[in-house]
């Protein structure tokens, strides 16, 4: 068996049984797309009510801010989570262990998990966001194109710090509140001065959102040499957030923690 | 064939060496159904979890095929599936085909279906196949976690006690699915105190007593041995145990 046709089919098991949860726990689904839509409704009326009589392109260049900052926060829980959460959920659950028994092992089988749900909260937004421009009566220019482009270097970054916290659980198990401590580090990552390039640039996360808010709110362009770093970016931080989690593994392992919750 | 050669391990707990397992060395033969005997704590589910590779030996190697298991991870999870101890081995929002369905595409596989039937047949699964594993009774979860392993068609099946909390009846029946694998000479290594598993199921005895490993012989040599006129397992394997205190 190949590696290739086995990995489509580890991808496809985790997209098909994704699939099947959502359908079945729908209310759950529907919960998070309301909770969504509200918050981006809240944000688009909340800074309108607050704004009292300041002018309408001065809110509209704050409301983009506010929604671009709002989708990147989100984008970068969905990577960090995505990986986190399948881990403490299969830990519970108690499958963690045959989950490691797959061929592939277990970091491929939590990142095509975390793609199908990056998948699935990218499609969510790409719906609500204009319907909730349009509801709110508030537009600022959007490129779509330019948006999914610039989304997926800020999720893999995440996934790499996904990785290192999944690494933690691994081997400390209660880690929830260090977990809730991150996101105030994103926060921090994300108003990084890393764009144009500083020392800041380095950071994880930090530049891949800088840029997201220039091209999207600020309509600034982006060279391909940006572009590549971005990409470049972020594969080594999921690169090098796997070979933690590899070595929280191995430690688990020779402690024989590995199942235990 | 699966060889092990001085395999071992030993935990720190609270700055003290325990020794789970001591050293030991032993060859499984393809095609036959090794038994994993010993009290409770004594390393069985340790060894089982060592074959597996979701321990880390202390010392020791474990090939197969040749092929080390620490070097050749992958290649070592194709051959192998497990049933682990207790009810940790489904996904308890899906149900049993689409579990069966999940644990294949882990595994990479894409034809499987023609087996998965089988085998829900074989464990009497076919009316809860559509129903979420959290709905099922507890013998109904094994045979279902059963089930998800061997669809996989792994060349060796290790089950950490697979009968253990379950009625005659299912006991019964996995008994029977055990030994129609038997009969298709796969490998089994089974940790089980189920007396009347291990005499009608397994070929090879191994005697695990805190943290020593000794691979004894066939159950009916055991009993031949040590059953003192009587034909139970049990009594065998008691008077066996008298004996080494």
């Amino acid at each position: 068996m190949s590696i290739l046709i086995a990995g489509i089919n580890v991808f496809k098991g985790q997209l098909i049984s994704e699939l099947i949860l959502m359908k079945r726990y729908w209310l759950n689904l529907a919960a998070g797309t309301v909770n969504m839509f509200l918050f981006l409704i809240f944000i688009q009326f909340g800074i309108r009510s607050f704004g009292g009589g300041v002018s309408t392109e001065f809110l509209a260049g704050k409301m983009g801010t506010l929604i671009v900052g709002f989708f990147s926060f989100s984008i970068i829980g969905v990577g960090i989570t995505s990986i986190t959460s399948r881990i403490s959920d299969n830990t519970a659950t108690g499958i963690l262990e045959q989950t490691m028994l797959g061929p592939l092992g277990i970091e491929w089988t939590l990142f095509f998990g975390a793609v199908t749900q990056f998948a699935t909260a990218l499609v969510l937004y790409l719906l609500l966001l204009p319907i909730t421009m349009f509801l709110c009566g508030h537009f600022f220019k959007l490129n779509m194109l330019q948006l999914v482009l610039l989304t997926v270097p800020l999720w893999l970054a995440s996934c790499g710090v996904g990785f290192v916290l999944g690494a933690a659980s691994l081997v400390y198990k209660k880690t929830q509140n260090f977990s809730n401590l991150i996101q105030f580090l994103i926060l921090t990552l994300m108003v990084m001065p890393s764009y144009p390039f500083s020392g800041y640039s380095l950071l994880p996360i930090s530049p891949q959102a800088a840029i997201l808010h220039s091209v999207i709110v600020l309509h600034q362009p982006i060279g391909w040499g940006w572009l590549a770093y971005l990409f470049a970016q972020s594969a080594a931080y999921l690169i090098l957030g796997s070979i933690i989690f590899k070595e929280a593994e191995k430690y688990a392992k020779e402690k024989g923690i590995l199942g235990q919750y | 064939m699966l060889s092990i050669q001085n395999l071992s391990k030993m935990y720190l707990v609270n700055g003290q060496r325990t020794e789970a397992v001591q050293p030991f060395s032993m060859d499984i033969v393809p095609g036959k159904v090794y038994c994993f005997l010993g009290p409770n704590g004594a390393g069985k589910t340790t060894t089982i979890k060592m074959l597996c590779g979701l321990v880390s030996p202390t010392t020791g190697t474990i090939t197969y095929d040749g092929k080390d298991s620490v070097e050749n991870g992958r290649f070592l999870r194709q051959k192998l599936g497990a049933v682990l101890e207790g009810a940790r081995n489904i996904h308890w929002r899906l149900t049993v085909r689409e579990n069966i369905d999940y644990f294949c595409r882990l595994h990479g596989l894409a034809k499987y279906s023609d087996r998965a039937e089988k085998y829900m047949r074989m464990l009497l699964l076919e009316q809860y196949k559509d129903t979420e594993c959290r709905y099922l009774s507890r013998g109904n979860q094994q045979k279902a976690a059963l089930a998800c392993t061997l669809s996989l068609n792994a060349e060796i099946l290790l089950l950490d006690e697979p009968t253990l909390g379950l009625d005659i009846e299912i006991g019964r029946t996995i008994m029977e699915v055990i030994n129609h694998e038997r009969a298709r000479q796969r490998t089994i290594i089974v940790s089980t105190h189920d007396a009347e598993f291990i005499e009608f199921a397994t070929d090879e005895v191994v005697l695990f007593r805190k943290g020593q490993v000794t691979p004894l012989s066939s159950p009916n040599k055991i009993i031949a041995k040590y059953g003192n006129g009587d034909n139970r397992f049990s009594t065998a394997y008691l008077q066996l145990l008298s004996g080494l205190k």
